[in-house]
């Protein structure tokens, strides 16, 4: 069992990683998709589904444990405290991700209020110019 | 001009929906991002101890050697692994104040298994050592360890009560877990 769980840990750590790295080079492509993929899919699969399979409750500690059997425990609270730690960083990613298209967006709200105050003012000539007092003045 | 009109239109169409992303997430309280920061320091500062500690530890162990070396392994992964954890989700705090359902699943789960790590030391205590130095650090870090799990329980407790229904609730809830 002990065998068993420490090779699960150390096959399924990096494959998660890689997905993990896999979605970031995504998001730089497809930008939304991928933001709701890392914060969303991925995190639930990978939550759901390793955790759930791979890592099943602890069990309860005899009264007299051998060496063995607290080791054997300990292979499965290190697999669990991996696996904490891969869906933090996950979180991490995810939170950096929306805080980076945030501020993309701020820069886009700037550029479409220029926008707006230029369409406006365009207006605002026009009919100023078409002010009979203005046209005079002309 | 109609074109300028519907091209800004979709751009805040866009901008709103970029702002609402992470809005099925929960609101971190101040209390729990305390507990957070403080876990995270410990945690960095037990993983520390423990290193400079482990290799006296198993060479002061008479017997099995090797389960011991074993245990002590897991031990200092296992630390390493939390306080890394814990630092990611500082980090994932500090560019907003919510956290998703999976990472406080999984911080909950976290209490669990450091409780456990804890009553593991507990245990394995008798098959260690009888050099008094090293009972002395390993008595220090059974404490940090209690109180590491404890601290953890604690953060558990409060997440389920966030997640608990509110009776004065205006609006359904629109981010139901998975």
């Amino acid at each position: 069992m002990t065998t068993a769980l420490s090779t699960s840990v150390a096959d399924i750590g990096p494959q998660i990683q890689a997905l993990l790295v896999q979605a970031a080079k995504d998001f730089k492509t497809n930008n939304g998709s991928a933001v709701n993929e890392l914060g969303g899919d991925l995190v639930d699969a990978i939550f759901a589904t390793q955790v759930a399979t791979y890592f099943p409750a602890i069990p309860a500690l005899p009264a007299d444990p051998s060496p063995e059997a607290i080791v054997a425990r300990g292979d499965l609270e290190l697999a669990r405290t991996n696996m904490f730690a891969v869906v933090a960083q996950a979180e991490n990613q995810h939170y950096a991700t929306i805080h980076a298209l945030k501020l993309s967006a701020a820069t886009e709200v700037s550029k479409v209020a220029t926008g707006v105050l230029a369409i406006v003012g365009g207006f605002a000539l026009k009919t100023l110019a078409t002010m009979p007092a203005v046209a005079k003045l002309g | 001009m109609r074109a300028a009109i519907i091209s800004a239109a979709l751009s805040l169409v866009a901008v709103t929906l970029i702002f609402s992303l992470g809005g099925c997430d929960k609101k971190v309280t101040d209390q729990e991002k305390s507990i957070i920061a403080s876990l995270t320091l410990d945690a960095q500062e037990r993983a520390a101890a423990f290193d400079v500690a482990k290799s006296q530890i198993v060479a002061a162990t008479p017997n099995d050697s090797a389960i011991v070396a074993h245990f002590i392994a897991n031990q200092s992964d296992s630390l390493h692994a939390l306080a890394t954890g814990l630092q990611s989700l500082g980090g994932a705090l500090t560019n907003g104040s919510n956290l998703s359902q999976n990472a406080r699943d999984a911080l909950s789960q976290e209490a669990d298994t450091a409780t456990a790590r804890a009553a593991d030391l507990r245990a394995m205590a008798k098959y260690l050592t009888a050099d008094p130095a090293t009972l002395t650090f390993l008595a220090a870090h059974q404490a940090a360890l209690d109180a590491q799990a404890t601290s953890l329980q604690q953060l558990k407790a409060l997440f389920v009560a966030d997640a608990a229904p509110k009776l004065k609730t205006s609006a359904p809830p629109t981010c139901a877990k998975k």
